[in-house]
């Protein structure tokens, strides 16, 4: 049983939820429109300092590549450094740098985004730039064979020498194959060393065109001159005759369970579980979803930690993944580390029992305010950084989700009852397979 | 620039007026605030100036003392819980020298003031669940067996083991398990005791937040607090050692540390410079061009100038796979050597203190990198009118200045090098 503190002020006894909840809307922020070459473009206003963010995303990311050249979107994204027509390797960056900037590209399953944070007075330079390398790329083969090497380096660093990555690529490959989101961002050691000068260029020129981009500036800016420069910059260019052809389906099999030793002092389970393609019809199925998985595991007072590592102490700790807009069909990921004597197989029964019948039913109205609550605040808490408004954005647009989706997410979450959230969470736990991956300590 | 000159004097404004009101209520000049009223949210950071030095013979006993803390109940009900339930924030870390607690709300006062005052009665305690601190010693415990798996951490214990070896830096601010099996629940009330006292502590709050409605907030967190300081400053000392760690992963970890300047010495920003050239920037650094660039050899390297108000130093670090560990190795000692001579020209160095001027206008441009720079103004006792010294001491720096620098304020002779990773014959 807890000790409780002493207690000597009454207003800890007194209910939290007369809070303030101002609502920020990106509608009221952000213009957006088409170019005629089918470039789009996203502008969020904002002027509390005079850094603006200038990124372009490009509808292109590991899981739209084919097995044998898995890792070619994120050897791209490296190469695109490396200099165009009439820059040399490195300019790009030295010229960012020198305006006392700072710049970055990241790959993911579903896109590739560049982006700039410079001073508003240096945007007109960086849309030219980055406008320059939407086309003019030069790519040159000792530069790729080095920086192939340094994408091994980071392949190395971020799954190789780390169990957990390590483990969440197998759980990835085993749901799906080489196929969509089962090929890993980074790709296979044997394929990077397999991709050429050639098969860059192919693949720069399927993927980086106006028609598969969207350029997305956030911060301080004059709108009337940014179109303008867009329109010089990016208007110019049209599209590529060659148009993307879906990969057809690397056949694999799927294991219900299956370990992996690595370097760990404990051992950890992983239990997965399938989930269809995001799909606008069941907008209010999938928001739901995400009520019931924050009330699960929305922060540490959430029910999977408070019932399995405070009170019935079988878990160190307890996380969860999920990816509410999934272009593919994609997992939930739960898991955890056992406490004390518990095996990981216990754990696990542990960790279903949360997810019966009998728990999903008793989630309450008090968890669903709390849990709406949290999902307000933090959808204010986001536009604190430009980035991140143009990160939000972006994640929707290359999905072909609309940014509108941001603004409705929060009426239709507010709209959604305790029945909608059970119902919800029955079907993907209840009626669904779980798959078992379990990281143990190396023999 | 207009943007700086407005957050320069809105800065001075504040915090002075800050300062003179807190003081009269605590007397402490240590709180600091920035109005920001753009977007409805408040963070605010509260900062104890004892952190894992004043471990004394248990290492890991803060750490151990704020998990415990921060995880405890009041009133029956999870501290965090008061916290999620509004959608509010609370975070907590313990590092060196210091410990801190970060709290991130929406603009509602009363709401804050609730938040806060959990946080006092949670400091106030003197009992301790025993079922917390056997969960909080299981999860410690589990931390270190893990940081013993992991070549980067690994390191990041060895460096600490033998460069600072006899002081209250040697050890992890996890501790060790032996410590923390030993740890009895009196102890960490006895330390948490000594460790929140309002000598020791900084306040810094910053966003939608009126002046007498953050001195609430400030009245709310120091009430009942102990006004005596209990600990003497731990002594910053550095050792010289050369360190190597066999571990069976794909990549060694490499450190090379060099003895350098503190935040407040007058060398400090000719250093800054110096280093932003050397590996402190990223591409194009002699570091990035030389590792990364030219031969391919790391995903990342850098060098970073760690000051604290004591002491400081340079730390390169990489990582590449273990039959390259050598060459990266000689390739930083030679660039340590170029860095020595430095042969830059005066254009480069004035192309270099525009870039740091302009990046400096953009990293204060969110609530939470605001807070970060109060904090560390306040940690560091760096003046008040921060922003305008900054820019004008980086404007003095010169290659005549930065060379004198390097000589009287970098030991080049005091080399550490340390690797860890799988030794791979020739």
């Amino acid at each position: 049983m807890n000790i409780i503190f002493r207690i000597s002020v009454l207003l800890i006894s007194i209910s939290f939820f007369g809070s303030v909840q101002s609502e920020i809307k990106f509608s009221d922020r952000v213009e957006s429109y088409t170019l005629s070459n089918g470039l789009k473009v996203v502008l969020i206003e904002d002027k509390r300092s005079p850094s603006v963010v200038n990124s372009i995303w490009y509808k292109v990311g590991s899981s739209h590549e084919a097995s044998g050249k898995t890792g070619i979107s994120h050897v791209l994204e490296h190469m695109m450094f490396k200099g165009t027509k009439t820059l040399k390797p490195g300019e790009f960056s030295s010229i960012v740098k020198k305006m006392g900037g700072t710049e970055n590209a990241f790959t993911s399953k579903d896109y590739t985004g560049y982006f700039q944070k410079i001073h508003t007075t240096d945007l007109e330079r960086c849309i030219e730039l980055e406008s320059d390398r939407m086309k003019n790329l030069r790519l040159d083969e000792n530069e790729l064979r080095s920086e192939i090497e340094v994408v091994k380096e980071e392949r190395r660093l971020r799954t190789d020498d780390n169990p957990v990555s390590k483990t969440f690529e197998k759980i990835m490959i085993n749901a799906y194959g080489m196929n969509e989101y089962g090929i890993p961002i980074i790709g296979t050691m044997q394929n990077l060393g397999s991709i050429s000068k050639n098969d860059l260029e192919n693949w720069y020129k399927l993927h980086y065109q106006p028609k598969n981009a969207i350029v997305i500036i956030a911060g301080n800016f004059n709108a009337d001159q940014v179109k303008g420069y867009i329109q010089k910059y990016y208007g110019r260019y049209e599209n590529n005759k060659s148009s993307i052809k879906p990969n057809n389906k690397i056949e694999f099999s799927t294991k219900a369970s299956f370990d992996v030793y690595d370097k760990v002092s404990k051992p950890i389970v992983f239990l997965s579980f399938k989930k269809p393609k995001f799909d606008k019809n069941r907008i209010r199925e999938l928001y739901a979803l995400d009520l019931f998985i924050e009330i699960m595991d929305g922060g540490y007072s959430s029910r999977l930690t408070k019932n399995l590592v405070d009170n019935q102490k079988v878990a160190l700790d307890i996380f969860l993944s999920n990816d509410t807009y999934n272009q593919y069909p994609n997992l939930i990921i739960i898991g955890g580390t056992p406490r004390g004597k518990i095996s990981p197989e216990e754990l696990k029964l542990k960790i279903l029992e949360q997810l019966s019948n009998e728990s999903i039913n008793s989630v309450t109205e008090r968890e669903l305010v709390n849990a709406k609550a949290r999902i307000k605040a933090n959808n204010i808490y986001k536009f604190d950084s430009v980035f991140y408004q143009a990160m939000q954005v972006g994640m929707l647009e290359t999905k072909d989700i609309g940014w509108e989706n941001l603004d409705n997410y929060n009426s239709i979450i507010e709209s959604i009852s305790l029945d909608e959230v059970k119902e919800s969470a029955s079907k993907y736990f209840l009626n669904n397979k779980v798959f078992t991956a379990i990281l143990r300590p190396e023999k | 620039m207009r943007y700086l000159f407005i957050l320069i004097v809105l800065f001075s404004l504040q915090t002075s007026h800050a300062n003179n009101k807190i003081n009269s209520l605590a007397d402490n000049s240590n709180y600091l605030f920035i109005e920001t009223k753009t977007l409805p949210i408040v963070d605010i950071n509260f900062t104890i100036k004892n952190g894992s030095t004043v471990d004394g013979t248990y290492p890991g006993l803060t750490n151990l003392m704020l998990n415990t803390l921060m995880s405890s109940d009041v009133n029956s009900k999870k501290i965090v819980s008061y916290f999620e339930d509004v959608g509010a924030k609370l975070s907590y870390s313990v590092g060196k020298e210091s410990l801190s607690i970060s709290i991130r709300s929406l603009s509602d006062i009363e709401q804050i003031l609730k938040l806060v005052n959990i946080i006092n009665l949670a400091i106030s305690s003197n009992e301790i669940d025993q079922n917390i601190f056997s969960l909080e010693k299981d999860k410690i415990n589990r931390n270190i067996s893990e940081v013993e798996k992991r070549p980067g951490s690994t390191l990041n214990a060895d460096i600490s083991k033998h460069l600072f070896s006899g002081t209250g830096f040697e050890h992890q601010k996890i501790g060790t398990k032996r410590s923390i099996n030993k740890i009895t629940s009196t102890q960490v009330i006895e330390h948490k005791n000594k460790i929140f006292n309002i000598k020791d502590i900084e306040i810094n709050i910053v966003g939608n937040i009126s002046q007498s409605d953050s001195k609430r907030i400030i009245h709310a967190i120091t009430k009942n607090m102990s006004t005596e300081s209990q600990f003497n400053k731990s002594e910053y000392k550095l050792e010289q050692s050369i360190h190597h760690t066999e571990f069976d992963s794909t990549q060694s970890h490499l450190a090379v540390i060099l003895p350098a300047v503190s935040r407040t010495s007058p060398h400090y920003h000719n250093i800054l410079v110096a280093n932003y050239i050397f590996g402190g920037s990223g591409f194009g650094s002699w570091l990035m061009e030389e590792i990364r660039e030219k031969r391919g050899l790391s995903y990342s390297v850098s060098s970073y100038l760690v000051s604290s108000k004591d002491g400081g130093y340079l730390k390169i670090s990489l990582q590449t796979k273990n039959e390259n560990i050598k060459l990266a190795k000689n390739i930083i000692l030679n660039q340590i050597k170029r860095l020595q001579l430095f042969d830059v020209t005066e254009d480069k160095i004035s192309s270099v203190k525009q870039s740091i001027l302009r990046s400096f206008e953009m990293r204060t441009d969110t609530n939470k990198k605001l807070l970060n720079l109060l904090s560390a103004i306040n940690s560091l006792e760096l003046d008040l009118d921060y922003f305008e010294n900054y820019k004008n001491n980086l404007n003095q720096v010169s290659k005549t200045s930065i060379e004198k620098s390097l000589k009287e304020a970098i030991d080049f002779n005091h080399i550490s090098v340390f690797t860890v990773g799988k030794t791979i014959e020739e």
